[in-house]
C-alpha cells in the first residue's frame, strides 16, 4: 500500500508573447500574460510547470527564451520547456535559459536519434516525450506531430517503447480528443500508456473536476497530471486540487 | 565580517542557471567557474548537479578542480553538493560502470531498486516531491544549522536514480522515500553537506536550505 504523490503541474500553451488556450488543440484564444499566470501557480505550490510554444514546430524554432528566463529568476520549481527542440543546439539555448526538462515531439517523431543524442549529453531525466495521441478504433490510438495537425502514422504504444528505449526519461500524453472539452480524462488510453512504460506519465488533456482527477488516479498509476483549463479561467486553484488530492489519499490507500 | 565569495562549479551541461538564480534571489552574489583559482579563494562552494557521474568526474580531473575541491575542503569551509555533486563526493559510484569520486565522504552510491518489496517494477528516475524524515546528528553544529526553520509540512523536489549510502551511518540527517524505499537525502559531516534532492528547484523550502547553508560560517 503506497500513497501516491501526483503532481501537479499547470501547463502553459504559448504563441507569441501570449498564455493561449485551445479545444482539441485548435480555435486558440489568448489568456493573457505567461509570466503572471506562472508566478501565480508558483506561490499557490504547484510541483512543476510545462511552458509549449505551440506554433514553434511550424515555424522552426522555439521563441520562448525570454519567458522562461524571466520566470526562472522568481520561480523556484522544475521548468519543462517545449515546442520546436530540434537540435542539441536548440536544447542547449533553453537550458541555458534556466529550463531543466526538455519535452519533444515532431522533431522526435521525424528524426527518433534526437532523443538518444539529448539524453547522451543532457541524461534521460532531461528527456520528455511529448506525445499527443488520437483515438482510431477502440483500442488503439496514432500520435500526432505539429500540435495535433500532422498523422504520424507511428502506433502510440510502439512509438512510446521505442522512445523510453532511446532515452526518453518521462512522458507527456495528451488526448487530443479530450484535450479543451473538460469532460474528463480519457481513461482507457490512459492506462494503455501507464501499463507499458517504465518511466512516468504525465497526462494532460480533458480535466474538467478534481474529480475527474481522483477517478483517473484510482484507476491509473500516473506520476502527474499537466492542467490547463481549470486553472487559467480560475476554476479551482493548484492548492485546493493538492489539499483535495492529499486529504482523500491520505484516508484512502490504494493497492499498488 | 569577511564578505561571502560564493562559487558554483560549471560541468557546461544543463541547467546551473536555477542555482544562480535562486542565491541572488536570497541577496547573494554567485560566481560560476571552471577554474581552480576561484575556488582557492571561494568561502562557499557548490557542486551542482547535473550529468552523468563518470563524465562528471572526468571534467574535474581535466580541469584540475578535483584537487582544489579536495584543498578547500580539508580547509573546513561549506561546501554543498547537489544531487550530482553530492554523490561526486563520495569514494565510487556503480552509474554507468564503476567510476571513483572525490572520497571527501565515506561511502559509495548505488542504485535505486528496480521493484519494491513485493517485486512490483517501480518506475524510475525518481522524480517529484518528498518530505523528509530528519534526524539531527546533534555532536555537528552545522547539521543544527542546516536544518533551521524547516516544519513538517517542507518538501523536496527529487530527480533521481542513484543515492549515496554513506559509511558512517551519523552523516545521514534526512532521509526520503522512493515508494516504500528510504533512501539518503540529506548528508552533513563537518562543513561538508549533501543533499540528494534539488534545493534551487524545491520552492520555499528549498530556499531555506540555501539560505541555511551560506549561512555557515
Amino acid at each position: 500500500m503506497i500513497k501516491r504523490n501526483i503532481r501537479i503541474i499547470p501547463r502553459l500553451d504559448i504563441k507569441g508573447e501570449n498564455l493561449i488556450k485551445s479545444i482539441n488543440l485548435e480555435g486558440l484564444k489568448i489568456v493573457g500574460d505567461p509570466h503572471t499566470f506562472a508566478k501565480e501557480y508558483y506561490e499557490d505550490g504547484a510541483d512543476e510547470l510545462i511552458f509549449i510554444d505551440i506554433v514553434a514546430s511550424l515555424y522552426g524554432r522555439n521563441n520562448l527564451n525570454n519567458i522562461i528566463e524571466k520566470s526562472t529568476k522568481d520561480i523556484f520549481v522544475p521548468i519543462t520547456v517545449g515546442g520546436g527542440i530540434r537540435t542539441i543546439e536548440d536544447a542547449k539555448k533553453l537550458l541555458r535559459s534556466g529550463a531543466d526538462k526538455l519535452a519533444i515531439n515532431s522533431a522526435a517523431v521525424r528524426n527518433p536519434k534526437i532523443i538518444s543524442e539529448l539524453a547522451r549529453v543532457f541524461g534521460s531525466q532531461c528527456v520528455v516525450l511529448s506525445v499527443q495521441a488520437k483515438r482510431i478504433d477502440s483500442q488503439h490510438w496514432e500520435v500526432f506531430i505539429d500540435n495535433g495537425r500532422e498523422k504520424s502514422n507511428k502506433d502510440l504504444v510502439k512509438w512510446i517503447l521505442e522512445a523510453i528505449a532511446l532515452g526518453a526519461g518521462e512522458i507527456l500524453l495528451t488526448s487530443i480528443d479530450k484535450e479543451g472539452t473538460n469532460k474528463g480524462f480519457e481513461i482507457d488510453l490512459i492506462e494503455t500508456v501507464t501499463k507499458v512504460s517504465s518511466v512516468p506519465v504525465i497526462v494532460s488533456g480533458g480535466m474538467g473536476s478534481i474529480d475527474h482527477l481522483k477517478q483517473l488516479c484510482i484507476k491509473s498509476k500516473i506520476e502527474g497530471v499537466a492542467i490547463a483549463d481549470m486553472l487559467h479561467y480560475k476554476k479551482t486553484k493548484v492548492q485546493n486540487i493538492k489539499e483535495y488530492m492529499n486529504n482523500y489519499f491520505e484516508n484512502n490507500l490504494l493497492d499498488d | 565580517m569577511i564578505k561571502k565569495k560564493i562559487v558554483v562549479l560549471d560541468y557546461y551541461i544543463g541547467n546551473i542557471l536555477s542555482i544562480q538564480n535562486a542565491i541572488e534571489y536570497l541577496g547573494h552574489q554567485v560566481l560560476i567557474t571552471d577554474k581552480p583559482k576561484d575556488i582557492a579563494s571561494a568561502t562557499h562552494l557548490i557542486l551542482p548537479g547535473v550529468g552523468a557521474f563518470g563524465n562528471a568526474m572526468n571534467m574535474l580531473k581535466n580541469k584540475y578542480l578535483d584537487k582544489e575541491i579536495l584543498k578547500f575542503s580539508e580547509s573546513n569551509r561549506p561546501i554543498l553538493g547537489i544531487c550530482l555533486g553530492m554523490q561526486l563526493l563520495f569514494e565510487n559510484s556503480s552509474e554507468f560502470g564503476f567510476n571513483n569520486g572525490l572520497g571527501i565522504l565515506k561511502g559509495n552510491v548505488v542504485e535505486l531498486p528496480n521493484r519494491d518489496k513485493k517485486n512490483f517494477s517501480l518506475k524510475k528516475p525518481n522524480i517529484g516531491w518528498s518530505k523528509i524524515d530528519i534526524k539531527i546528528n546533534y555532536e555537528n553544529p552545522t547539521s543544527i544549522k542546516i536544518i533551521k526553520d524547516l516544519n513538517d509540512k517542507d518538501q523536496f523536489y527529487y530527480l533521481n536514480s542513484f543515492y549515496a549510502l554513506p559509511k558512517n551511518k551519523n552523516i545521514c540527517i534526512a532521509t526520503s522515500k522512493f515508494y516504500d524505499y528510504e533512501f539518503t537525502g540529506l548528508v552533513v559531516d563537518k562543513n561538508i553537506v549533501g543533499c540528494q534532492f534539488h534545493p534551487e528547484k524545491s520552492a520555499k523550502s528549498g530556499l531555506k536550505i540555501l539560505k541555511n547553508f551560506l549561512s555557515i560560517n
